[in-house]
C-alpha cells in the first residue's frame, strides 16, 4: 500500500483539491514523490535519452510517423487541459465523491428519480448517454458493480452490497430498494430503446447517440427480472403506506412522506409500463395501445407529486466522462426541465400511438400517403418513433410481414395510371415477362428506399432525396426502354385523342408515367424543402421559386396527360361495355360468332372502380399542384417587387465583393443550386441564360408586380378552399391522414393570408419613392410558425 | 530523475528521435497518471502524440474496469507535464536494428 493510502488521504489532495483551471498549474508543479505505478518489465526509462534526442529536432519541426498527418491530430485530446482532458476532470472531482450508499430523504430520492427520467428523455432528444443518463452517480455505481447478475447491481462498494437494516430504516429502503429498482428500470428502458434504435433510418450521432462506452446496459437480464424487482418495490411501498395510514398521524411531515411514497409507487408503475411497452414493440398493435393508454393517468400522478421533490444535484456529475471508455473531451450535462421531460414523454407516447394507426390502412396507397405526411410533420417525430414506424411497416422484408414491396409498387402504379389489369398478370411465356420482373424488382428497391428516407430527420431526408432522384432517373430510362419494346406496346395501345391530328394518338405508358411522376414529386420536395430548412439565402428565393414553378408546370402537364389517357380509357371502356351488351343481345338474337369490338387481351380496360379511384387521385393532385403553382407565382411576383425596389439583392447581379467574383458569380451559384438536378435527363435543368432572360425585370413596375402577386395569391387561396371542401369519399389514399391533410391545407391558407398581408404592407410603403430602401429602414424577416413549411411568409416592416 | 537503462545506452544514445517512432511508450504525467500507447510524433519541446492510448490512474485511486485502464484514443501530452517516459525496449531494439532515418518534416511541409 502506498504512503498516501496508508495515511487515508486522497492522492490528488497533495497537489489539487478543487476543479478550477488553476489546479492544472499546481498539478504541473507537483511534488516529486508522486506515487507512480510500476511499469511492465519490458519497459525502460528513457526520459533523459529522449530529452537529449528531442533537443536535436529543429524548432518548429515535428518528428512523426510517415503515415501520420497533422489533420489526424484534430481529434486528439490534450492531456492536462481541463477543456479536453476528461481524466483530469475525474481526478479533480475525486475529493468530492458522492456516497451512493448513504441514506437519503424521501424527497431527495424523488428528485433523483425525476432528474433521471429527465435525463432519459434528454437522451431521446439527442444527448449522449455520457451527458445524460450516465451522469447519475447511482447509475454509474450500479453498472460498475454489475457482473451479469441483477443482484450485483447495487449502490454499495464493489462486492459489498449495503445491507438494509430493517424496513423501519426508511431512508435506506428508499435508496437501496426504491431508487435502485428505478435505476435498474431506467437502464433496461435505455437498453431496449437503444437496441431498437440501431437501424438505418436513424443517423447515429445526428438523431441519437447509442454509444454506451463499453458499459453493459444489462442486455442479457430478462425484462421479467427487472419488472419483478419493480413490483416488489411497489408492494413494499404500498405496505409502508398502509402501515403509516393506520397510525393516524396527521402532521405535515407524515403527509409529505405519504405523498412521496405515492410518488414512488406511481413512478415505479410507469417504469414497469414503459419496459413492457418497449419489450412488446413487435406484438399486436392492440397490446401496445392498451399499454400506452394506461400511461396517461400515471403521468398525471407523476406530475402532481413532483412538487414534493427536493433537489440533490450532487447525485449527478459529468466527471463520469473521465471514467468512460471515451476519447471525447468533457461535455456538459444536457439539462432538461421536468416539464419538458414530461412533454417529451407525451410526444413519444403520442408518436408511437400514431404509428400504430398505420395498421388501420384501407389500401396500400394509404400507407404511402401516411409516410409522406409523417415526413412532413413539424417538429420531426422523435428518433424512436421514426425507427418504430419503419420497423413496424417493414417486417422480414415484407410490408407488415404480409405483402411484398412489389404489391405496393403495383398498387401505386394502378392508383396513378390505372393500367390494364392484364399488365401485371402476364404469364411466364410472355416475351416481356422477364424484363417486366426486372423492372419491378428495381422499382421495389427505389420504392422501399423512399419509405426508408421518409423516416429520416428533415435535413437528412432532403439530402437522401437528392441521391434518390438519380435512382429514379435511371429507373425511368429502364421503364421507357421496356415500354418501347414491341411486345409491351399491346399494354399501351395507341389511343385516339380529341385533337384534329387524331392519326398520331397517345400512348398510356403506365410504367414510365408512374416513375416520372414519383421522380418529379421528389424534385418538388427537394426544391421546396430548401425553403423549409432555410437553405436558400433571400436573394436565391426568386431563383428557387422560379425553378419550383417550372417543375410544378412539368408535373401539371404530366398529370394532365395521365388524366387525358384515363378519360379516353374510360370512354373506350364505356363503348366496349355498350358494344358487349349489344353483342350479347345480338348473339342471343342472331347467334353471332364473336364479340369483335372487345379489345385484345393486353388492352383489357381497367375496372370502373379503378378508373374512379385514379380520377379522384388525379383530381386531388391537380388541386395540390394548382395551389402550389399559384402560390409560387404570387411569391415570385412579390419577390420581384422586392428586388425591383432594391430591398432584396438581385440573384443575377454581380457579387458585392469584387474579390470574390471568381467563385461567387451568379452563374456558379446557379449551378450550385441546380446541382442535385443537373444529372437528371428529364426534365432538363434550364440554362443560366434562360433564367437570366426570364428573370429580367426591366419592363416591370412594382405596382403591377404587386397586383399580380395579390391576384395569384388570392387564386391560390380560393383553390385551397375548393380543395378543402372535397369530401373524404372524394379523396383516395387519405384514410390515415384526413386530419393532418386538413391541417396542412389550413397552413396553406395561412401562407396565402400572410403573403397577402405582406403585399399590402409593401404597397402602403409606396416603395417607388425608395425612401425606405435608401435609408435602410426596411426589415424583411421570414416567418415559419403556423405557415405551410414549403411557403414561409416574408414579413416586411420598417425599422424604428 | 531517471536513469537510462544500460541495455540501451550503446545502441540508442544518439540514434536519432526517429528510432522511437511507433514504439510503445508509457508517459507518466505530473499528476501521476500513465498513458500507454505507441509514439506517433514529438517535437523539440517533447510534446508527445500517442495513438490509441489508454490511461492508467495513479496509485491510490480506485481501479476501474479493465484493470484500471481506460481507452482515450489519440492524445497529445504537453512536454511540460511529462514526468517520465518509458519505452518498450524490445520494440525499441527491433526498431534500432531496422533503423531507417525518418525524415524530419516541417509543419509547413505537411500543411
Amino acid at each position: 500500500m502506498s504512503t498516501l493510502e496508508a495515511n487515508g488521504a486522497s492522492p490528488i489532495s497533495n497537489y489539487a483539491t478543487a476543479s478550477d483551471p488553476t489546479n492544472v498549474q499546481r498539478l504541473g508543479t507537483g511534488p516529486s514523490n508522486i506515487p507512480i505505478p510500476p511499469v511492465a518489465p519490458n519497459y525502460v526509462d528513457i526520459t533523459d535519452v529522449f530529452a537529449k534526442e528531442a533537443q536535436k529536432i529543429r524548432p518548429g519541426e515535428l518528428a512523426m510517423l510517415e503515415t501520420f498527418e497533422l489533420v489526424n491530430a484534430i481529434n486528439a485530446l490534450e492531456i492536462m487541459d481541463l477543456k479536453m482532458d476528461t481524466g483530469l476532470l475525474d481526478m479533480l472531482s475525486r475529493d468530492k465523491e458522492f456516497d451512493t450508499k448513504a441514506n437519503r430523504a424521501a424527497r431527495q430520492v424523488l428528485w433523483v428519480m425525476d432528474e433521471l427520467f429527465a435525463m432519459e428523455m434528454s437522451w431521446h432528444t439527442g444527448g449522449a448517454l455520457s451527458q445524460t443518463v450516465f451522469t447519475c452517480l447511482y447509475i454509474e455505481q450500479a453498472l460498475k458493480n454489475f457482473n451479469g447478475c441483477v443482484s450485483s447491481a447495487h449502490f454499495g462498494d464493489e462486492s459489498n452490497e449495503v445491507p438494509i437494516s430493517s424496513d423501519e430504516d426508511l431512508e435506506s429502503v428508499f435508496v437501496h430498494v426504491v431508487l435502485r429498482e428505478f435505476v435498474l428500470g431506467i437502464i433496461k428502458t435505455c437498453d431496449l430503446s437503444r437496441r431498437r434504435l440501431q437501424c438505418n433510418e436513424i443517423m447515429e450521432d445526428e438523431d441519437i447517440v447509442t454509444q454506451t462506452y463499453s458499459l453493459d446496459l444489462m442486455q442479457f437480464v430478462p425484462v421479467s427480472k427487472i419488472c419483478s424487482g419493480l413490483t416488489d418495490a411497489i408492494n413494499k411501498m404500498k405496505r409502508l403506506k398502509t402501515e403509516s395510514e393506520k397510525q393516524h398521524v396527521h402532521d405535515q411531515e407524515t403527509a409529505d412522506l405519504l405523498g412521496c411514497i405515492d410518488g414512488f409507487i406511481v413512478r415505479l408503475e410507469l417504469r414497469i409500463l414503459a419496459i413492457k411497452a418497449l419489450d412488446s414493440v413487435d406484438d399486436a398493435p392492440e397490446k401496445q395501445i392498451e399499454l400506452l393508454t394506461g400511461t396517461g393517468d400515471l403521468i398525471r400522478r407523476v406530475v402532481s407529486t413532483n412538487s414534493l421533490a427536493e433537489p440533490l444535484p450532487v447525485a449527478f456529475s459529468i466527471a463520469i466522462q473521465g471514467r468512460l471508455e471515451c476519447g471525447m473531451p468533457p461535455r456538459p450535462k444536457v439539462e432538461m426541465s421536468f416539464g419538458d421531460a414530461i412533454a417529451t414523454l407525451e410526444r413519444l407516447i403520442n408518436g408511437i400511438r400514431d404509428v400504430l394507426r398505420i395498421h388501420d390502412y384501407g389500401s396500400l396507397g394509404d400507407i404511402t400517403t401516411y409516410f409522406e405526411e409523417f415526413a412532413m410533420r413539424r417538429p420531426t417525430e422523435l428518433p424512436y418513433v421514426r425507427c418504430q414506424l419503419f420497423k413496424r411497416f417493414f417486417v422480414h422484408r415484407k410490408i407488415f410481414g404480409k405483402f411484398l414491396m412489389r404489391d405496393a409498387v403495383i398498387a401505386d402504379i394502378t392508383d396513378l395510371c390505372c393500367p390494364s389489369p392484364a399488365l401485371f398478370a402476364i404469364d411466364e411465356s410472355h416475351p416481356c415477362r422477364q424484363a417486366l420482373d426486372l423492372f419491378l424488382t428495381r422499382a421495389e428497391v427505389c420504392f422501399e428506399n423512399l419509405f426508408s428516407i421518409m423516416c429520416h430527420n428533415r435535413a437528412r431526408l432532403r439530402q437522401r432525396l437528392c441521391g434518390a432522384i438519380m435512382d429514379w432517373d435511371s429507373l425511368q430510362v429502364d421503364s421507357e426502354h421496356l415500354e418501347s419494346s414491341v411486345e409491351m406496346l399491346e399494354f399501351s395501345p395507341l389511343l385516339p385523342t380529341d385533337q384534329r391530328s387524331s392519326d398520331e394518338g397517345i400512348r398510356a405508358l403506365p410504367l414510365s408515367s408512374w416513375v416520372y411522376f414519383r421522380k418529379l414529386q421528389i424534385m418538388i420536395w427537394i426544391v421546396f424543402m430548401g425553403f423549409e430548412l432555410d437553405i436558400y439565402r433571400l436573394e436565391e428565393w426568386p431563383l428557387m421559386l422560379w425553378y419550383g414553378d417550372y417543375i410544378l408546370g412539368v408535373m401539371d402537364s404530366h398529370v394532365a396527360r395521365i388524366e387525358t389517357i384515363l378519360e379516353i380509357t374510360a370512354a373506350m371502356r364505356q363503348d366496349s361495355t355498350t358494344h358487349y351488351t349489344k353483342s350479347r343481345k345480338s348473339k342471343k338474337n342472331k347467334g353471332a360468332k364473336s364479340i369483335s369490338a372487345m379489345p385484345a387481351s393486353g388492352a383489357l380496360p381497367p375496372s370502373q372502380e379503378s378508373i374512379m379511384r385514379t380520377r379522384m387521385w388525379l383530381a386531388g393532385l391537380r388541386s395540390q399542384i394548382g395551389v402550389y403553382k399559384e402560390l409560387c407565382h404570387g411569391y415570385m411576383c412579390f419577390m420581384a417587387a422586392l428586388v425591383l425596389a432594391g430591398c432584396v439583392r438581385s440573384f443575377t447581379a454581380s457579387p458585392v465583393d469584387p474579390s470574390k467574383e471568381e467563385y461567387t458569380t451568379p452563374e456558379l451559384l446557379y449551378k450550385l443550386r441546380m446541382k442535385p438536378f443537373s444529372t437528371i435527363g428529364v426534365p432538363e435543368v434550364p440554362s443560366f441564360e434562360t433564367y437570366q432572360r426570364l428573370s429580367d425585370l426591366r419592363d416591370w413596375q412594382i405596382d403591377s408586380l404587386l397586383d399580380n402577386a395579390q391576384i395569384t395569391v388570392n387564386n391560390a387561396r380560393n383553390m385551397t378552399d375548393v380543395w378543402s371542401k372535397l369530401k373524404p369519399e372524394q379523396q383516395i389514399n387519405t384514410k390515415l391522414v384526413q386530419e393532418s391533410s386538413a391541417k396542412m391545407r389550413r397552413s396553406l391558407t395561412r401562407s396565402c393570408v400572410g403573403t397577402n398581408v405582406a403585399i399590402s404592407v409593401l404597397r402602403q410603403m409606396n416603395l417607388q419613392h425608395r425612401s425606405f430602401v435608401e435609408e435602410n429602414k426596411l426589415k424583411i424577416s421570414v416567418l415559419r410558425d403556423n405557415f405551410h413549411p414549403f411557403f414561409p411568409v416574408l414579413s416586411v416592416s420598417t425599422r424604428k | 530523475m531517471s536513469t537510462t537503462n544500460s541495455l540501451l545506452d550503446p545502441e540508442l544514445d544518439g540514434g536519432g528521435i526517429s528510432q522511437y517512432i511507433s514504439v510503445p511508450f508509457i508517459v507518466t504525467t505530473t499528476d501521476g497518471r500513465q498513458f500507454h500507447g505507441p509514439l506517433i510524433g514529438t517535437d523539440r519541446e517533447q510534446n508527445i502524440i500517442l495513438g490509441d492510448a489508454t490511461e492508467k490512474l495513479p496509485i491510490g485511486f480506485k481501479s476501474r474496469r479493465n484493470e484500471g485502464f481506460r481507452y482515450v484514443g489519440m492524445i497529445v501530452v504537453p512536454g511540460k507535464y511529462i514526468l517520465r517516459i518509458d519505452a518498450d525496449w524490445r520494440a525499441l531494439q527491433s526498431n534500432s536494428l531496422n533503423r531507417r532515418r525518418h525524415p524530419q518534416i516541417s509543419i509547413s511541409d505537411v500543411l
